[in-house]
């Protein structure tokens, strides 16, 4: 029994970890950049920029999956960049 | 840059539902006593005054006090007026916040005096001293201070990922230098020492717009947390000295004001409570305003406000709108588009007619020139109109007699003057067809319709530009001068001489040499420009005859402090 438990306890890390990695992937594939998303369309490029080293998106992906997953473990999702919330609270 | 109507700028992202917390607060409201007004879509709004508990002072205010205006206000991001960049967060702000200097509803030629009585420019136009009024207080009942000036100015340039603080930093003005930018010799004295020329006039515009809404610091920084500079605590709160002041805001649901009791910039308005509902459906904006339930709809489409204008109890008020529809050719990628005759060629190919008369049904007026129908500099004269022949002998010139393909990129939303934007695709698809051009529309939402433009990676494109700032320079440095890598950039045309004409123009104030600068520019661009301008839409409000003295323009919004309802 407690290595049934033991079993599925470390397929569930893999299913928990696979499921960031698809969730993370899936947020970089889309068409649209999240940063002009959120300035809008006359935002000069320069803000562009600053906005998206404020917001560490100008960092090597890995790096950022990292950073997620750091955030994540403490149970921190976030602020929204839409409505400036943190996301756990929506 | 608090334009409204039809325009698609600051509707970056539409949502459709709302989030389980927002769901339950509005089911729940009533009954739980919170604050939450049920608005959403049906119930008498005036009705809903008589909530519980909470206690609010508005509940004192009768209907003839309290303005509903339906529009779609899911694009505010926030109330915190030094970051408020989209349509209802600016609409409010503009009520909450007073500044130096203010445009007049109607008369967007020139700045008036607000809480600065008088104002100096120095020769050079880089030294601005502003003068304020003895005795203004805020809603808090804080006495306005230059303190409060400096306080405001330093917001800006602070606070992190904040999307209207380029109005303030393309003057140069930032984080490290504002403290020697922005002074205050004495306690009713600002200083504003710019440290590279630019216009004066926008200089004066941007001052009038909410990122220069004037914060009561004492209040904010007793609220600031961590780096916010206050922010957070500005999404609940306002702290101001406009004629009104925030009771709430709940994100997707609904925006509050009530009548600042300290007010004393002016009289004191008769409508003392606005309500802005979120209702992004246009039918149910019309419907509302049928039944009584909301005063003003904002987003009606051209068809429905055709159909309204035989209503005896609506009326429907407009004003052009200062941004435009327009089509954009990339001359780079677009290899026929490098050529000046293939874009004049698609100039000639435009219905431009059919296009205002049978899609908008009137919601538009004809513009050709980069500058809108409103502004100085603005050109009335129309040096094309739909000439297939004529399109077809310049595609011969340009070396292309059969025609070429091209993919037109446009956003799923709306177009400007309350149309789809598919429906004009469609018709530019048409019109483009009959002289050779094949053209492949493609729909995608509009973030990625933006991101790809501005990566410079479109053939085609369909879309709006409007107002941030009422000064010709906001409108000819994004079509003329690729340097800004805006439009022009964006299009991959570079046009040395035009750019260097633009910058001369941006820095003259309003005499009869800018003038002439900006027909020249009008021209440049009408004859190489890789611009086909469609139309200038209108601003339309559709209002209950129970609402006096409406007035509006597309800076301004509504006059609420003129507003009288029977």
């Amino acid at each position: 029994m407690s290595r049934f438990l033991i079993r599925r306890g470390l397929l569930a890390l893999f299913v928990v970890f696979g499921v960031t990695l698809v969730t993370f992937v899936i947020s970089h594939v889309v068409p649209a950049d999240p940063v002009v998303a959120y300035l809008g369309d006359h935002a000069p490029p320069s803000l562009v920029a600053q906005v998206r080293a404020q917001l560490g998106l100008d960092r090597p992906l890995p790096e950022q999956y990292l950073i997620y997953l750091d955030q994540l473990s403490h149970g921190n999702l976030g602020i929204s960049i839409m409505d400036q919330r943190p996301v756990g609270a929506l | 840059m608090a334009r409204r109507g039809g325009g698609s700028r600051h509707t970056r992202h539409s949502r459709t539902r709302l989030t389980r917390r927002e769901f339950l607060a509005i089911t729940a409201g009533g009954a739980a006593g919170a604050i939450f007004v049920p608005l959403a879509t049906e119930g008498a709004v005036d009705a809903a005054v008589a909530q519980p508990a909470a206690a609010r002072p508005t509940g004192a205010y009768g209907p003839t006090q309290t303005v509903v205006v339906v529009h779609d206000i899911s694009d505010a991001v926030s109330l915190d007026p030094q970051r408020a960049y989209e349509f209802a967060s600016t609409a409010a702000d503009r009520w909450m916040y007073a500044t130096l200097v203010r445009f007049r509803t109607g008369d967007l030629t020139r700045v008036y005096p607000e809480v600065a009585h008088a104002w100096d420019v120095s020769k050079d136009a880089r030294t601005y001293t502003f003068r304020l009024r003895q005795g203004v207080k805020f809603a808090s009942g804080n006495p306005l201070t230059a303190a409060d000036v400096l306080f405001t100015f330093q917001r800006v340039v602070n606070i992190p990922k904040d999307p209207a603080s380029w109005l303030i930093t393309q003057m140069g003005i930032n984080a490290e230098n504002v403290d020697e930018v922005v002074t205050a010799p004495d306690t009713h004295t600002v200083v504003v020492a710019l440290p590279k020329p630019f216009s004066p006039g926008a200089f004066l515009a941007i001052m009038a717009n909410p990122v220069a809404g004037i914060v009561d610091s004492r209040a904010v920084k007793a609220h600031m947390r961590s780096g916010d500079l206050g922010s957070t605590w500005l999404n609940d709160h306002s702290a101001g000295a406009a004629p009104y002041e925030l009771v709430q805001w709940t994100r997707l649901v609904t925006i509050e004001l009530s009548a600042n009791p300290n007010y004393n910039l002016g009289p004191a308005p008769a409508i003392k409570r606005i309500v802005w509902p979120n209702i992004m459906e246009s039918t149910v904006q019309r419907d509302m305003l049928l039944r009584g339930d909301a005063d003003i709809a904002e987003g009606l489409s051209a068809s429905q406000l055709a159909a309204l204008r035989e209503n005896p109890r609506i009326s429907i008020a407009q004003t052009p709108d200062l941004s435009m529809t327009y089509l954009g050719m990339d001359v780079k990628n677009v290899p026929a588009f490098g050529k000046v005759q293939a874009r004049q060629a698609v100039k000639w190919a435009v219905d431009y007619q059919g296009i205002i008369r049978d899609l908008l049904a009137g919601n538009g007026i004809p513009l050709q020139g980069i500058i809108p129908k409103g502004l100085f500099g603005y050109d009335a004269s129309l040096p094309y109109h739909h000439d297939p022949a004529k399109a077809k002998a310049l595609l011969g010139e340009a070396g292309y007699p059969n025609g070429f393909t091209v993919e037109l990129l446009t956003s799923t939303g709306q177009a400007a003057g309350g149309i789809s934007a598919a429906d004009l695709a469609a018709k530019v698809k048409n019109d483009l067809a009959a002289v050779g051009i094949t053209v492949n529309v493609r729909q995608v939402a509009s973030d990625e319709l933006y991101s790809t433009y501005r990566a410079q990676k479109a053939q085609m494109v369909l879309a709006q530009w409007s107002v941030d700032y009422p000064d010709p320079d906001d409108f000819a440095k994004p079509f003329g001068d690729y340097t800004q890598k805006s439009l022009a950039w964006r299009l991959q045309w570079y046009d040395d001489p035009l750019a260097k004409l633009v910058q001369h123009a941006g820095i003259l104030e309003n005499t009869p040499g800018r003038a002439v600068l900006y027909r020249k520019i009008n021209q440049i661009e009408a004859q190489d420009g890789p611009f086909a301008m469609l139309y200038q839409p209108m601003v339309s409000l559709a209002a209950s005859k129970r609402i006096q003295h409406l007035r509006f323009d597309p800076v301004n919004g509504i006059d609420f402090a003129a507003l009288m309802k029977t």
